[in-house]
């Protein structure tokens, strides 16, 4: 205990000899500590944020759409008649929709194309869609639609559209509708910069359902036919998608070659592991970053107790081991580690929100990631002292003298 | 007030930039791993804050500079099944509802044994923005009659596989007299797709497979890049038009496909609209948003950047004492050891920026050209250059505060006294 104290008394005088050094010293690992533990914050809770989203599209749906190859462009192989096949073959929900981009009207200038989907009431329960405002049309409402938040947006600049008049034109037929809802988009990260997806009217209008740009409409609203662009079917709790989608493909028949069966299960995982790769590029940066500021720490750590050499040198002519000398030196880095740690982590959260800003997400640091960072930088810290450390300590008391 | 001594060191001991520079410089180069550790911060920063910006400006330059060449400004609409258009008298329609087309032409494709027959209209060269380099473009009489007479491209053949005479070429069974050779592309453009990857591209199957996954697949449309095309009047095919390419100005092509797709709606048809996949985005307000990102970036590495130097120089005082004594006993003054602080760790810090820069102008190149898209360029921010070197050297100047201060208060006496 007397060799720790004394040792922390030593270390707490040398920092004190030299307050300018050790106030910038300290406040270099707390700007070091800051950009870390913000940096992963704003990776983990990206992440975290991003998952959350996507699964809101729905493990469990499979969409089931017209072929997109040449042998059935000529073909509309789904009927509203399929829908009670998918429902029966699955032991799930189902609806079906008619997909069409059309043309859309809300005053004089606010003109837009969008997706229309005819649907009918049972969308909502299927899909899993969430209201901002109002509700879905109901059995018989031929004139009510519903707009995805960010029509709702582009064409009245508010979300608060319940009760206002949309014309939808295709072809010859143009009709006007009453908003009954705004839903909510699933993938709300995404709202900042829906914007930049300039190869939406390159996408095929089945497969433009999750952009969550559309107007839903009843069926047969602007463009007649019993004819489906799509059939989307809930499984129930704890079916596998696999086993559902064979079981929907025995359903169809020969009829099942013009089809295209998308479980959106597999598809989420697929995108959340291209997500990961990019936080692993995130994360080997980030240990490029840790040893890249070992290197900085051990630099300045060097420099500063290189000046102090005549300091150490009589420390050692007056009876001080060679361990109590670097007992004295560690015990310094680590302070003023420790103090840094401290600053940077509490400022953390205020620096991460400020990057946030830019970012469709919120800051968030979990306790394990705040634990991750700072044995991190203690360890990279003991590691950076420990080289200039150990060189102080193994020269000789008369030669350090002697040369300063 | 203290009165500075007369004579020949008092004019030499002055602050002199250029010593100073250099002495910022020298010493760096002493120990250079330790510079290194030093500065990686600022020079982090630097090449963090270029990197985006040259690839923004690169591209954005080259989107609007070179649009005939990169096809930046073109949109190519199809139908999902059939014609785009039941009559080529509709192209008119479509040009006259958007006023952005700069120009647009139909094309019907034939494939032929060695290449492909395009029926098309006069307005083909100018929206393609296509050159001859021998002969002329179609005449309206000709377009009407559908006379046998074709415009034939660089790599073009006729149905026995020899290259398109001078005269005459024989395609899809059609014997055609040749009117005019298109001039080849500049090498970067050729083999460009719809969406504006290249064929020779890194990474461009990877590109095609990620796009696939989110629902873009556009047919294939080697007619338009292969260069082996003999184009004829349309009435020589006899089809109504499969496609429709436009041009308009580059900033204007995602509003054009938007235009398009609710033209078409109204007229009860459903198209696809390719075009860059780049140009759509890089004019839109949102990506200032992600820019603004390296720029916090930037403010952080250098915040860290000030700390280290101010740290670094500051015991860097403690070991050029008696430098600083000789130098006021020759006449310098405290405010002359100042300013030779503040400039030289303001040089130091520039140092790390003149690294900084060309890294990250050499990791937007590296970026460029491992991209699929041919657009995605590299160009020099000179204003984000002078901005960045400008915060660098200001930082560098608050860096050197503490340790000039420190410097200023030496008295030479004690130094030498105390050794």
């Amino acid at each position: 205990m007397g060799r720790i104290a004394t040792a922390l008394t030593f270390a707490w005088q040398g920092l004190a000899a030299r307050r300018a050094e050790a106030l910038l010293l300290g406040l270099t690992f707390a700007v070091v500590f800051c950009t870390s533990a913000s940096a992963v914050g704003v990776i983990r809770s990206g992440r975290r944020e991003i998952a959350a989203n996507i699964h809101r599209l729905g493990r469990d749906i499979v969409q089931i759409h017209k072929s997109l190859s040449i042998a059935s462009l000529f073909k509309e192989p789904l009927a509203r008649a399929d829908v009670e096949s998918c429902r029966a073959a699955t032991g799930g929900l189902a609806t079906g929709a008619k997909t069409f981009v059309g043309a859309l009207a809300a005053g004089p200038d606010r003109n837009r194309s969008a997706l229309i989907v005819q649907t009918d009431p049972a969308w909502p329960l299927v899909n899993g869609s969430t209201f901002l405002q109002g509700r879905f049309f109901r059995e018989g409402e031929a004139d009510a639609c519903v707009l995805d938040v960010w029509l709702a947006r582009e064409l009245f600049d508010t979300v608060q559209a319940e009760g206002r008049q949309v014309s939808a034109t295709f072809g010859g037929t143009a009709r006007t509708f009453t908003v009954a809802g705004v839903i909510a988009d699933p993938i709300a990260i995404r709202e900042r910069f829906q914007n930049l997806d300039s190869a939406k009217n390159a996408r095929h209008p089945s497969l433009r359902l999750l952009e969550c740009k559309n107007i839903y409409l009843p069926h047969a609203a602007v463009a007649a036919g019993d004819d489906l662009s799509l059939v989307l079917v809930k499984l129930p709790p704890c079916a596998a998608p696999q086993p559902a989608v064979a079981a929907l493909k025995r359903a169809f028949g020969p009829r099942q070659a013009q089809l295209m069966f998308w479980a959106r299960g597999p598809w989420i995982d697929n995108m959340l592991e291209a997500v990961d790769v990019i936080r692993a590029f995130s994360n080997i940066v980030w240990v490029i970053f840790i040893l890249l500021a070992a290197g900085m720490i051990m630099t300045l750590s060097g420099l500063f107790i290189g000046g102090r050499m005549a300091e150490l040198g009589i420390r050692r002519t007056q009876g001080a081991s060679r361990a109590a000398v670097l007992a004295q030196i560690l015990l310094e880095g680590l302070m003023l580690q420790g103090s840094g740690a401290v600053v940077g982590t509490a400022l953390s959260p205020l620096a991460g929100a400020w990057i946030c800003r830019h970012l469709p997400w919120k800051f968030g640091l979990a306790a394990q990631d705040l634990a991750l960072i700072l044995g991190t930088g203690l360890l990279t810290t003991l590691a950076a002292l420990l080289l200039p450390a150990l060189r102080t300590v193994e020269r000789e008391p008369m030669d350090v003298l002697r040369e300063s | 007030m203290a009165s500075r001594p007369d004579g020949p060191y008092n004019h030499r001991m002055r602050l002199r930039p250029p010593l100073c520079i250099r002495e910022a410089l020298l010493g760096a180069a002493r120990r250079p791993v330790r510079s290194l550790f030093v500065l990686q911060a600022i020079i982090w920063g630097s090449a963090a804050a270029v990197f985006p910006q040259a690839l923004f400006t690169g591209t954005r330059e080259a989107s609007l500079s070179r649009a005939g060449e990169l096809a930046t400004d073109r949109i190519i609409a199809g139908a999902h099944q059939g014609p785009v258009l039941p009559s080529w008298d509709d192209i008119a329609e479509v040009a006259a509802a958007i006023p952005a087309i700069k120009a647009i032409t139909g094309i019907a494709v034939a494939g032929t044994e060695h290449g492909f027959l395009v029926g098309t209209d006069a307005a083909n060269l100018d929206a393609r923005r296509r050159t001859l380099e021998r002969g002329r473009n179609f005449r309206a009489g000709e377009i009407a009659r559908g006379d046998l007479v074709c415009i034939v491209e660089p790599r073009a053949a006729g149905d026995d596989g020899a290259p398109a005479g001078a005269d005459t070429v024989t395609a899809a069974g059609r014997t055609l007299r040749v009117i005019g050779n298109i001039a080849e592309l500049p090498a970067g453009a050729r083999g460009v797709d719809a969406l504006g990857l290249g064929d020779d591209r890194s990474f461009t199957f990877l590109a095609k497979m990620a796009l696939a996954e989110l629902g873009i697949m556009p047919p294939g449309m080697d007619w338009l890049h292969r260069d082996q095309a003999i184009l004829t009047p349309w009435r020589v095919l006899g089809t109504p038009p499969q496609w429709l390419l436009m041009r308009a100005e580059p900033e204007d092509v995602a509003a054009v496909t938007d235009e398009l797709q609710a033209y078409f709606a109204r007229r009860g048809a459903q198209v696809l609209c390719y075009s860059n996949l780049i140009v759509g985005a890089i004019f839109k307000p949102e990506l200032e948003g992600l820019l603004a990102l390296s720029r916090d970036i930037f403010i952080a590495c250098l915040i860290m950047g000030i700390m280290v130097v101010g740290t670094a120089m500051l015991i860097a005082v403690n070991e050029r004492r008696r430098e600083i004594a000789i130098r006021r006993c020759e006449g310098a003054t405290a405010a002359d050891i100042v300013a030779q602080f503040l400039l030289e760790t303001g040089v130091f810090c520039l140092l790390g920026s003149a690294l900084g820069i060309p890294f990250g102008l050499a990791l937007a190149w590296t970026r460029a050209q491992l991209d699929p898209s041919v657009l995605l360029s590299c160009g020099v921010p000179w204003g984000h250059v002078a901005f960045i070197i400008a915060c660098v050297f200001a930082g560098g100047v608050l860096a050197g505060i503490a340790p000039a201060y420190r410097a200023a208060r030496l008295d030479p006496v004690e130094v030498f006294s105390r050794g």
